[in-house]
């Protein structure tokens, strides 16, 4: 019996051991050398060196010693960038459009605090590779719909199962403000709805919510106490009212957003606007605040024509020059890729280039609390790193190497699949 | 354009973009004239689920069968006009002769028939297109050019030998489940392959920015700046039938001009100016000149609003 116990451990032993030693067999450095580094917080770098170990950059600069048995990769010519984070994107939670059965961002009812996307998430969605072929390596993918949407998750663009792909869940919960009342084909205009009665709304929610954890506590303490009847929403609240998890509040109109101002400060949450299309008119007070900009996509026309034409583009640079804290986003799943182009539309109306790369790379790995581990070429974080031959924001640009958790990444998509398919018929 | 929601749209015309001008003076006439045709999805109703009662077509075969008994009637419309001509001309002449009722439905369809216009056709996927070919021969008409076109680069060959063109979306895709294989390389690819390629916007937005999308032909399947900058100037021109007075700065040619503070194909480009035939329909520097002055005039307004109020106040 004894015997045949330890022939099982060690068989077992072996077993493991060349499972570990088989995972092991890459090498251990991975050095991209003669390239121009831009990190993105620092000063850029010409013919500099990348050295990836075990998922991190161990080391970066000029004159770095390149370990023996090291991958190297000449990237001369090249331009090594952070990966991009997508600050709210629908990229596993969408696939077609008109397809019901292929969506999945949005929950009916009005308040759904207890939905999480990740939850939904599709990792062999046909837009992830897409994404990460063109320098997307984490995106915050977000629930839509009602007053509150849900709770996001922040994933990286590689994996096989959603477990491999998160990296923090949940990022932020959701909260929908109303849009600007758009005019329709010159008709009569829709009444514009305040937000201050949804405000409302919300603050009587939260309140309910802290009320409910004090009964909570306060019957687990005293047993003569009543417990409070389960609350699936207050409960999913309350990470919200003790300031644990931030709320994207997406607010639009100039009085709506000092309104929301107010109320984040009020309720003392920990606040990130989404969309903030007037903001530009208020730009000086959401600076005060303190809160920062996620913007949503600039593919879209200005709500109100005595803005200007290019009320959308400017308002990033508004905002930035007021000293507020920017982000981008695709707000989309099928063209989640054209994330780089909205920091450059904004560019091209007067936004600092820098900054506008900033507002894809580090702006939002700061607000979404994981900017010392990811966000800018630095040593000591994540090694997800872009080679592009030119501009990472330029659409001409070419992304030849993607490098997420210090791994090469594959650029193959959809795209290239369906065109080799078919250029076989020649 | 017409909408994609029929069968048979109805005819196009192509305008410039003479904001402000009589719409007569933004017509252009020089292009040739063309109808609108759809298939697949759109007229067949496939995304439509508030429908009280089914429309005919409910299929491909359904959206075929009517653009085929279409042009039938119309053979027959121009057989019946042939005939009554033919009698009047006799000199055995009929008595009472009756001209057929008049049918200004298929008159454009005669039109078509005798070459006086060219189809644009709405399509997606390859079969459907391919289809259309067919029925073009079957009646004999022709083919300006394929709108959307997402799988064109499964038919190049096809679309080379018979001569069509195609004006498509670079890389907006998977809204449907007919453009769930409309890939960014199309554009390109087909370019390479022989194709006249256009690329347009189908939007009031998109339009907005057609030039970033021209632009990411050169990152999908490697076009030149010019090749890529013609997918939106020239090439369209020749689409349209207007290339000898538009779609390059040539002597001789319309002055339409557009100027931007870098290279239009960069993602850092902004139109500064456009000018139709020579005249300055857009300048953004005389546009922020006068937002400038509406904010100060706003500003004064407020101002003054406040120190009324103030006033109110005081004699409280």
């Amino acid at each position: 019996m004894r015997k045949r116990f330890v022939i099982y451990i060690t068989t077992l032993v072996l077993f493991c051991a060349s499972f570990i030693l088989a995972q092991d067999k890459g090498p251990q450095f991975i050095a991209i050398k003669d390239v121009t580094i831009i990190p993105v917080d620092g000063e850029d770098i010409a013919e500099g060196t990348v050295l990836i170990k075990d998922g991190l950059i161990e080391a970066i600069g000029k004159n770095i010693n390149i370990p023996e048995g090291a991958k190297v990769i000449n990237a001369k010519g090249l331009f090594a960038y952070p990966g991009m984070i997508d600050s709210l994107c629908y990229l596993g939670l969408q696939e077609i459009g008109s397809l019901r059965a292929t969506i999945d961002s949005r929950e009916t009812g009005r308040l759904n605090p207890q939905v999480k996307s990740v939850e939904a998430l599709r990792p062999d969605s046909i837009h992830i590779p897409i994404s990460r072929a063109n320098g997307i390596t984490a995106a915050v993918v977000a629930p839509l719909g009602g007053l509150i949407a849900g709770q996001s998750g922040l994933i990286r663009l590689k994996g096989w199962t959603t477990e491999e792909m998160i990296i923090k869940s949940p990022v932020a919960m959701h909260i929908n403000l109303p849009t600007i009342a758009r005019p329709r084909f010159r008709r009569t205009t829709r009444p514009q709805e305040q937000a201050s009665k949804q405000i409302k709304e919300l603050k009587e929610l939260l309140n309910k919510a802290r009320f409910y954890q004090k009964r909570k506590q306060a019957a687990k303490k005293n047993m003569l106490l009543p417990m409070p009847g389960f609350d699936e929403q207050l409960e999913f609240l309350l990470p919200v009212v003790n300031g644990e998890l931030p709320v994207m509040i997406s607010v639009h109109g100039e009085k709506d957003i000092l309104d929301a101002i107010k109320f984040a400060k009020e309720e003392k949450l920990k606040a990130v606007f989404f969309g903030v299309t007037e903001g530009w008119k208020v730009a000086d007070e959401i600076a005060k605040s303190g809160i920062p900009v996620v913007f949503g996509s600039l593919y879209a026309m200005p709500p109100k024509w005595e803005d200007g034409y290019d009320s959308l583009y400017r308002n990033p640079v508004v905002l930035q020059k007021a000293g507020v804290k920017i982000a981008f986003s695709s707000q989309s799943a099928t063209l989640a890729k054209d994330l780089p182009y909205h920091a450059a539309k904004a560019a091209a109306f007067g936004l600092d280039k820098k900054e506008a790369l900033k507002g894809v790379t580090i702006n939002p790995a700061q607000i979404f609390g994981i900017g010392d581990i990811m966000g800018s070429l630095e040593k000591g974080k994540i090694a997800n790193v872009v080679l592009a031959d030119g501009d990472i924001l330029e659409q001409g640009t070419h992304i030849k190497h993607v490098f997420i958790d210090g791994k090469e990444a594959s650029l193959t998509t959809l795209y290239e699949e369906l065109l080799e398919k078919y250029k076989k018929r020649y | 354009m017409h909408g994609s929601g029929n069968p048979i749209g109805g005819e196009n015309i192509v305008l410039k973009m003479k904001w402000g001008k009589a719409l007569e003076e933004m017509i252009v006439h020089e292009a040739y004239r063309t109808l609108k045709f759809a298939l697949g999805e759109n007229p067949k109703q496939a995304n439509r689920f508030t429908m009280t009662a089914p429309r005919y077509p409910q299929s491909r075969m359904g959206v075929n069968a009517i653009i085929r008994r279409e042009f039938l009637k119309a053979k027959d419309y121009m057989e019946q006009w042939d005939r009554y001509f033919k009698a009047k001309k006799s000199k055995k002449s009929v008595k009472n002769l009756i001209a057929p009722r008049k049918d200004l439905r298929l008159e454009a369809l005669v039109d078509m028939i005798r070459g006086k216009m060219a189809a644009r056709c709405h399509t997606y996927r390859a079969d459907e297109t391919l289809e259309f070919i067919k029925l073009s021969k079957e009646f004999g008409f022709k083919i300006a050019c394929f709108e959307h076109a997402s799988e064109a680069f499964k038919i190049a060959k096809e679309l080379v030998g018979e001569n069509i063109g195609i004006s498509i979306f670079l890389d907006n895709w998977a809204y449907k489940v007919e453009a769930s294989e409309g890939i960014a390389y199309n554009a390109a690819y087909c370019t390479k392959n022989g194709v006249l390629v256009s690329i347009n916007s189908d939007s009031s937005e998109r339009i907005r920015r057609l030039f970033n999308d021209a632009a990411k032909a050169m990152k999908y399947g490697d076009l030149s700046k010019e090749e890529a900058l013609k997918l939106i100037t020239i090439n369209p021109a020749i689409q349209l039938g207007v290339e000898k007075i538009a779609g390059s700065l040539e002597v001789e040619k319309h002055g339409d001009i557009a100027i931007f503070n870098e290279h239009p194909l960069s993602a850092y480009t902004r139109c500064d100016m456009t000018i139709i035939e020579g005249e300055v329909y857009f300048d953004r520097a005389q546009y922020l000149k006068e937002r400038e002055e509406m904010e100060k005039k706003k500003k004064e307004k407020e101002k003054k609003k406040e120190i009324k109020k103030k006033k109110v106040g005081g004699k409280k």
